[in-house]
């Protein structure tokens, strides 16, 4: 039975969105003028810790040769096709993405103004900045349990070096801006892969939808129709019921903004006709872009999404492994970008970003890495600097400055505190805020030489 | 004649004028056979014969080249006898071969044609014909089904009688000769002899009907004609003597004039077109026209405004019976249809007496009258629905429908007054507070627009029962189980709140059993199906309740033996003493595992002072982040401001007092991370320095033991601590929103007991606002998902299955049973009621999304009495599946406690009757009802 809860179910044509709207307010957004403003995020997590290491390569001729000797085996290129070639435009220093990421390299673009996608180079979870001495002598504190997945996870979605944490920062900055989503009970996070403590904030909804999964109530499809009509009008009326009881009604009116959403998503309105790559993730982020899609019709402003991509813990035979993934992730977001552009026509207002557990040991071990620290991530978006690799590229010499041991688990040398409270403000969270919502960063500021957030965006 | 002799004594006459013999194989000259070329008819014989100057002179026969031929082409034996098949093959001219048995270069050969029976044509009938259509017959031999006639050597249509007799239809086009044979087609045809016939032309004939006819002045009469000996059957119609005579159509409808003329005999006329010169006529014979005379049925007749009125008007002495209706005065007197049906107007005209007029379309004078009466219709009052069944504090919404009235307004009242009910201005009926002498009921709808017209509904009412023991008896037991069912209410209501809460007080934890593959994912089925099923409720749900407090997660402590510590913990100090829960969680490996004291050393040593566990036992498992007063809210400073708990030089310091914890080992050697015991000291971890811990100093030396027993007396002697854990647990059992009074009641309890638990849930349970049965505004919880579903399953005294399936379910409720996404559980305590000031924690994780999937699984339960992942019990439902309020009244017994409004009993009972079958009607009651808020609400 266990599928069964979750499969699609017909259509319940009695469920009305207009009619539903109107008792829901999302009535006055749904009459108004489309709102130019709108900003949304998407987070695609690499579940297992990507090897940023084979993500982004460098191909100066001292680099390459660093990375060939610590890799050894590793080393790209392999048999999965040559390597993507980009070079940053400011310096004109060569890099090689993994041959998985192709579908992107049209968006790396030509030069300044022309890209739609950079890299940001060596991030990870940080109390302060560290060095490798200061590393090595616990001279400064580092996060709680690196290397560790469960820790990792929760560290890198709530953006707080420590595992104790109750709220991610998607949710904590949703949070932040909700006043610009005042008037629309819509959920201001929302998860395409179940619930992330990345959406969780201390005061908006959060909500999961799976891609496939439609909210439609089961049962409420039976012969003979006046059944199903009894059914359908039934739960309306015993929903509408005024008890009189504040929780009473308030748990109703999750239920009916259940209803109203499924008849929202199913709406005529919510068809996205790009094209999206098949698997988990494409699913996931056409999911995203079906709910963009939706913006005019909800009312809401200000958006966050989170997807995952699970696979990339690649203790054995990564080779392909992880060129299968990054090919899903390239194939997905291209086809995001373009759906952003073409589609929705609102590229510069969606911004997409990787997030991983950790980064990966330079040092194979067999075939595969083990756990390491700061990985290179993924940016893009119309407002993105693209064309660029953000950041320090770090020195790929075993034991040398930006190992944190012997095997190359880099010390990062941005904080993710820093990357994340450049795209929170982007989206809007006011300046007086950003304390609130990146704790550790703004009480060591100066250590992070007063620079709380970046300049890969816009 | 003996073919066989011939055939022998040709070869052996041949050998003997070639002089040879036996055994001795010579060539002398070509071989020869006959008949050749011949012909064969099907299954007829023929027989070869063969020269052969050859000796031997042995020879083998050959059809086409296949020794001895066969069924097909026909089979040829070894003395040259052809035996022709039954039918002829494709190619039927055959080759026959006779070859040398010794020399195969030595052959003769001929054709042969297998045909089919010669038709014989002996005669036709008829022997001579005429232009025109033709059938004739044939007679003849050798006729078969396939035999197609030929005339002239064209193929007719041809039916088979028999094989001497045929039958065939054809056009013969001119005249002269045409000549017959028949024809058998396929393989092997064979067209017999011909059989000449002559060809006429024939006679044109045109015969009238009828010949004679008598017809009045003015009438009319159709005459036809029939033309023979031509294909040209057309006719010119005429009268004879021109139009004075009557006139007549193409068609040959003849109308007799107006007057009669001269003769009163005259002549129609047909004149073939084919022959202008052969004609045949017709004698009419005029006579005077009989009078026309009208009859008009009813002559009177009243009429309401709008309805109709079929008249009849009856002709009679012509034979146009046809009448023209009209309604004098026009439109506004109404309306009537070439077939005399009346329609009234809608309006009343001035006068109301209306003439209907009819009059003859034969004569124009002749005609009739009818006189009607118009009368307005009268007001009619229908009340909807016509008949309904209501408790006692029932309500009903009643429709009245006005017809023939511009003013649609009603009056309602209900006959009798008061003491049977009351029924507003919209027609919403609510019932009497008690039940009225008369327990049934009319309540009346009046006309405004006619006082005189009236529709009535009868209300059959019902005694309302007293729910009030079995509610108080359902909420003690959702604020102490897993949710009430049938067993635990009838238990409750026997022994009453106290003796209740000692019993389970005293009884055994369920023990917590050791799954054999070590499996996290297995504790977790278990959980569901203990919740589900334990007899120590209240132990279960304070469990659940404290594990929200104190927080292990198999998200992180992914494997059975890492949770079963904590587990153990939890269940041996559920009815104990927070101090010995506190020390014991401490020194619990599961928790040194998940939040990091495992290994925690001073500074200087390893990872130095791990804070992460010193952080949350003050933020999270005592005194929280803000200083509280007693009652449980916020304490200020002079600004009006919250006041920190502490800071991080507290964390940094109580951090320090909590090293050199580490995990046990088992005797039998090291293991990584054992979890077989508690976590034992080791003293070289430990920093023996002084720690001042929220303004308490704990000296330097101590032990980590008493470091830790001093850790305790600081946390207890807080004076957060009563009121935070008090709030904590009373938001998790009974309501979000408590008055501060409750709390302050319960924390002082928790203060004067030193911790007690059993005293904390005691007073938890027995106070005046947990016992108050009377709902209030802003009262209750949100059921999260885990009680939401093992609620609905107890209800119908269901539980989980162990194993099951469905803890992903879980997953996707955000709410995985042992596996909170953090050490902040699945929700934060401080959530608020979406756009609302006040708490609901469990609505965190109460999105449309984790709704509709409650909801599902609600219908899974519901719908799936086979699962093996869990039982429920339906039976008690099934007499009242044709009675849909006493099912709607089971539901709010078994699912609100009798507090179901009465404004949804009606819902719900609308909702469930088109149900096709008992069991639909069920599934939509209880569906329904499980997902309003007044389930979700533990009220």
């Amino acid at each position: 039975m266990n599928q069964h809860y979750l499969s699609r179910r017909s259509l319940l044509k009695q469920l009305g969105a207009t009619a539903l709207l109107t008792r829901f307010g999302w009535m006055n957004a749904f009459s108004q003028a489309a709102p130019p403003d709108y900003k949304a995020l998407v987070c695609i997590f690499l579940a297992g810790g990507n090897d940023g290491h084979n993500t982004v390569i460098p191909l100066s001729q001292a680099g390459f040769n660093a990375y060939k000797q610590a890799r050894g085996s590793l080393a790209l290129p392999d048999s999965n096709g040559p390597l993507v070639p980009v070079q940053d435009y400011t310096n004109a220093m060569p890099f090689g993405l993994n041959p998985g990421l192709k579908a992107l390299a049209p968006l790396w673009g030509t030069g300044q103004g022309t890209g739609r996608l950079a890299v940001m180079a060596n991030v990870g979870m940080l109390v302060k900045p560290i060095t490798r001495p200061a590393y090595l002598a616990n001279a400064v504190p580092v996060p709680t349990n690196l290397f560790s997945h469960s820790d990792q996870v929760q560290q890198m979605q709530a953006a707080i070096p420590s595992s104790s944490a109750g709220t991610g920062w998607g949710g904590r900055a949703a949070d932040m801006v909700g006043a610009m989503n005042a008037g629309t009970s819509f959920p201001s996070t929302i998860s395409c892969n179940g619930p992330s403590v990345f959406c969780i904030g201390k005061t908006v909804q959060s909500a999961t939808l799976l891609p496939g999964f439609n909210l439609d109530p089961d049962g409420m499809s039976l012969w003979p129709a006046a059944a199903t009509a009894g059914r359908v009008n039934g739960l309306q009326q015993v929903l509408q019921f005024d008890s009189g009881l504040t929780l009473v009604q308030a748990a109703n009116k999750t239920r009916q903004d259940a209803l109203a959403l499924n008849a929202l998503m199913k709406g005529a309105s919510a068809t996205v006709t790009s094209p999206f790559p098949g698997g988990s993730l494409g699913d996931q982020l056409k999911q995203v872009a079906t709910l963009i899609k939706l913006r005019n019709t909800t009312g809401v402003k200000r958006q966050i999404f989170f997807c995952l991509l699970g696979g990339f813990d690649t203790h054995g035979s990564q080779s392909w492994q992880q060129w299968d993934l990054l090919r899903q992730v390239s194939e997905g977001m291209a086809a995001f970008y373009q759906c952003t552009e073409q589609e929705l026509q609102i590229p510069n207002q969606v911004t997409t970003f990787t997030l991983s557990d950790f980064g990966r040991t330079l040092q194979p071990s067999g075939s595969g890495t083990d756990h390491g620290w700061g990985s290179h991530h993924l940016v893009m978006g119309g407002a993105v600097q693209g064309g660029r690799i953000h950041g320090a590229f770090p020195d790929l010499t075993l034991g040398g400055p930006d190992d944190s041991g012997t095997r190359g688990a880099l010390i990062p040398s941005t904080s993710v505190e820093q990357y994340a409270a450049t795209f929170a403000k982007w989206l809007g969270v006011a300046d007086t805020d950003m304390p609130t919502i990146f704790q550790n960063l703004y009480a060591n500021l100066p250590a992070f030489g007063g620079q709380a957030t970046l300049n890969f965006m816009g | 004649m003996n073919y066989q002799l011939i055939k022998r004594a040709a070869v052996l006459l041949a050998a003997l004028l070639l002089g040879i013999s036996a055994g001795r194989a010579q060539v002398a000259g070509a071989m020869d056979m006959w008949p050749r070329q011949s012909t064969a008819v099907t299954n007829s014989t023929v027989q070869f014969g063969a020269y052969v100057p050859i000796s031997p002179n042995t020879v083998r026969w050959y059809v086409n080249g296949i020794l001895g031929g066969n069924a097909a082409i026909g089979t040829i034996t070894t003395n040259g006898l052809y035996q022709a098949p039954p039918v002829a093959p494709a190619s039927n001219v055959l080759t026959i071969k006779v070859q040398s048995t010794a020399y195969s270069n030595s052959f003769a050969t001929t054709s042969l044609t297998v045909t089919r029976a010669y038709p014989w044509l002996w005669s036709i009938s008829p022997a001579s014909l005429q232009v025109g259509n033709y059938q004739i017959s044939l007679n003849g031999a050798n006729f078969s089904p396939d035999a197609k006639v030929q005339a002239n050597g064209l193929d007719l249509v041809t039916t088979y009688i028999s094989p001497t007799s045929l039958k065939a239809t054809g056009t013969a086009a001119i005249t002269g000769t045409l000549q017959f044979d028949v024809r058998v087609p396929g393989p092997g045809a064979t067209t017999g002899n011909v059989v000449s016939a002559s060809v006429t032309i024939p006679t044109i004939t045109v015969a009238v009907a009828p010949g004679t006819a008598t017809v009045p002045l003015g009438s009319a009469k159709t005459f036809t004609a029939t033309v023979a000996g031509t294909a040209n059957t057309a006719v010119t119609w005429s009268v004879v003597g021109g139009a004075a005579n009557g006139a007549i159509s193409t068609g040959g409808a003849y109308t007799a004039p107006a007057v009669m003329p001269a003769s009163a005999t005259v002549k129609v006329r047909a004149t073939s077109v084919a022959n202008a010169s052969v004609f045949t006529d017709a004698t009419v014979t005029l006579t005077q026209p009989p009078a026309v005379t009208l009859v008009l049925s009813p002559l009177t007749a009243t009429v309401t405004l709008g309805a109709t009125k079929a008249f009849v008007a009856t002709v009679s002495g012509n034979a146009n019976t046809a009448v023209t209706w009209s309604v004098a005065g026009g439109a506004a007197n109404g309306s009537v249809t070439a077939a005399g049906l009346y329609s009234a107007p809608a309006v009343l005209p001035n006068p109301a007496t209306v003439t209907l007029l009819a009059t003859s379309q034969a004569n124009a004078l002749v005609s009739a009258a009818a006189t009607i009466t118009l009368v307005p219709p009268p007001v009619l009052v229908a009340v909807s629905p016509a008949t309904a069944t209501l408790q006692i504090g029932g309500t009903k919404q009643f429709s009245a429908k006005v017809s023939n009235a511009a003013n649609t307004a009603v009056t309602w009242s209900v006959l009798g007054g008061a003491a049977n009910g009351t029924i507003s201005p919209a027609g919403v009926y609510i019932t009497p507070a008690t039940l009225p002498a008369a327990s049934n009921v009319t309540i009346r709808a009046t006309s405004v627009a006619d006082a005189t017209a009236m529709g009535n509904a009868a209300i059959t009412l019902l005694p309302a029962p007293d729910y009030s023991a079995l509610l108080t008896a359902a909420r003690i037991a959702e604020q102490t189980s897993f949710g009430p069912n049938d067993a635990s209410l009838a238990h409750i209501q026997q022994v009453g709140l106290s003796n209740y809460l000692a019993e389970q007080f005293s009884l055994p934890a369920s023990p917590i059993p050791v799954p054999a593959n070590n499996s996290a994912g297995a504790l977790q089925q278990w959980q569901l199906h203990t919740f589900t099923t334990a007899p120590d409720q209240l132990r279960q749900r304070f469990i659940y309740a404290l594990s929200q407090i104190i927080v292990v997660s198999a998200d992180k402590n992914i494997y059975a033996d890492a949770m079963l510590p904590w587990m153990n913990v939890m269940s041996q100090n559920a009815f104990g003493n927070y101090r010995n829960l506190l020390r014991d969680i401490t020194k619990c490996p599961s928790m040194g595992k998940y939040l990091d004291l495992a290994n925690s050393m001073k500074p200087g040593l390893g990872g130095g002072a791990n804070e992460n566990y010193a952080r949350e036992v003050m933020q999270l498992f005592s005194l929280g982040l803000w200083h509280l007063n007693m009652d449980g809210s916020v304490a200020t400073d002079a600004s009006n401001a919250p006041i920190p708990t502490y800071t991080q030089v507290d964390v940094a310091a109580l951090a320090r007092a909590l090293t050199g914890w580490a995990y046990a080992q088992p005797a039998s050697g090291p293991v990584y991370e054992w979890m077989g015991a508690p976590m034992v000291s080791v003293p070289g971890n430990h920093d023996f320095t002084a720690k001042v811990v929220l303004g308490q100093t704990i000296p330097a030396g101590q032990s980590v033991e008493a470091d830790l027993e001093s850790i305790l007396n600081i946390l207890m002697a807080h004076p957060n601590m009563a009121p935070f854990i008090a709030t904590r647990l009373i938001r998790s059992l009974v309501m979000s929103n408590p008055s501060p009074g409750y709390i302050q009641r319960v924390a002082q309890v928790f203060k004067n007991t030193d911790g007690d638990l059993k005293a904390t849930l005691t007073a938890i349970l027995t106070d005046v606002e947990a016992r108050n049965d009377t709902p209030t505004v802003n009262g209750g919880r949100l059921k999260d998902s885990i009680l939401h579903t093992c609620g609905l399953l107890r209800a119908l005294n269901g539980s989980f299955q162990n194993p099951n399936g469905l803890t992903y379910l879980y997953g996707y409720m955000a709410q995985t049973p042992l596996a909170a996404p953090s050490v902040f559980s699945w929700f934060s305590p401080l959530y608020h009621v979406p756009y609302s000031s006040l708490f609901g924690p469990e609505f965190q994780i109460y999105t449309p999304t984790e709704a509709t999937l409650r909801g599902n699984l609600f219908f899974g339960f519901l719908s799936d009495p086979t699962s093996t992942d869990f039982t429920v019990d339906l039976s008690p439902y099934q007499p009242f599946g044709n009675d849909m309020p006493g099912l709607v009244e089971l539901v709010n017994q078994k699912l609100l406690y009798g507090r179901m409004p009465a404004g949804m009993k009606q819902v719900l009972i609308d909702a469930a009757t088109p149900g096709y079958d008992a069991t639909t009607r069920i599934q939509t009651v209880l569906y329904l009802t499980a997902l309003s808020g007044q389930y979700a609400i533990q009220q």
